[in-house]
């Protein structure tokens, strides 16, 4: 297994927004998780769903549906591990 | 003979082309219908020519003829005898500059997840004794080495367009049938890490379970659709679990298709 960081994320408080990434081999076995960078001590601050087209043959798009349980702006990393 | 072009220029006008495969279910013009292998390739192999010329390449086309019997899970008998395979099939080439020199290189998303060469492509159409011709790009249908006929063109794409609107239909019509878009599962078999093959209507949200799982596994599900369909999510899953006894778990997992198309998938699992 490998992990990586695809990308750097802000979502407003509340708000609910969808990431994509493209031209992951189709072979591999990717999940992919969140993890917020800015501390809000005491609460859940994020979750989310993912999605995925098959785009061809031997590639696919992943799209990632992030939503903020907080009233505040939320940074995150949107992090990927292949299997 | 053209420019020879790097084997990366050659992946991005694959990639170009590529990128217009049709979805079986809906089909919408100006897609290309490579996920019906059986027929209508010199409509498909002009109309990449076309749009290779426009993005500023100089393609041509090889014609092979033969007893050719390829194989394809997007075909639902997937090979011969199940299915009869083709008299010829044309695609389009590129010159292409290698370590080895310059060589031609096919562009047959029909076929292959990428460029290959005319002796990679010729041999999976399974017939060694198969007679390959080139010709221009601008031949649209080369009668006088397939049937002793003159040959045709088609400048305007008109007879292209005809040709893709046959077989964009016919596509649509296979995946309205009971076997459902491609691929079919009878051609697959399934690889490591695939727990099972799932089929799922239109906006359907079902559910599956797997038994027998040791608890003691860390195991993670997910899923991947394996109709092709560019554009948009096509599905979204989640995971239940269910304790069944000290030493064994139940999966449950509710699969959601996200488009008004059907959808075919796998079911993959991984333990940590």
């Amino acid at each position: 297994m490998w992990t990586g960081v695809q990308w750097q994320g802000t979502i407003p408080g509340g708000a609910t927004k969808r990431w994509y990434t493209w031209n992951w081999p189709t072979a591999w076995h990717v999940v992919w998780y969140l993890m917020p960078t800015s501390p809000q001590p005491g609460n859940p601050e994020l979750q989310w769903d993912v999605a995925v087209e098959r785009a061809n043959a031997a590639h696919c798009t992943y799209w990632i549906t992030v939503k903020n349980l907080t009233a505040s702006q939320v940074t995150f990393e949107g992090r990927f591990a292949v299997l | 003979m053209p420019p020879p072009v790097t084997p990366q220029r050659s992946q991005q006008l694959f990639d170009l082309v590529n990128a217009r495969l049709c979805c079986p279910a809906s089909a919408n013009a100006p897609c290309i219908p490579f996920l019906y292998p059986d027929d209508g390739c010199w409509g498909r192999a002009h109309e990449m020519c076309r749009l290779m010329i426009t993005d500023g390449a100089q393609p041509e086309k090889v014609w092979i003829k033969g007893a050719l019997h390829p194989t394809s899970q997007n075909q639902p008998g997937c090979s011969y005898p199940g299915w009869s395979g083709w008299g010829w099939h044309v695609a389009p080439t590129l010159q292409v500059g290698t370590v080895n020199g310059v060589e031609t290189w096919v562009i047959d998303p029909a076929l292959f997840t990428g460029p290959v060469s005319q002796a990679t492509w010729k041999s999976v159409q399974g017939d060694p004794n198969a007679i390959l011709k080139p010709t221009a790009a601008d031949i649209f249908y080369y009668k006088s080495f397939l049937y002793g006929l003159p040959d045709e063109t088609d400048p305007t794409y008109t007879k292209t367009n005809q040709v893709l609107t046959n077989y964009r239909n016919l596509l649509k019509l296979r995946s309205a049938g009971p076997d459902g878009p491609p691929p079919y599962f009878a051609c697959m078999t399934k690889p490591a890490g695939v727990q099972w093959f799932g089929s799922l209507g239109p906006n359907q949200t079902k559910t599956w379970y797997t038994w027998g799982w040791a608890a003691s596994l860390n195991v993670l599900w997910t899923i991947m659709p394996l109709t092709q369909c560019p554009g948009a999510p096509q599905v979204t899953w989640r995971v239940r679990v269910e304790r069944a006894n000290a030493s064994q778990c139940t999966y449950w997992i509710m699969v959601t298709n996200l488009t008004s198309d059907p959808v075919k998938f796998e079911g993959r699992y991984d333990v940590l």
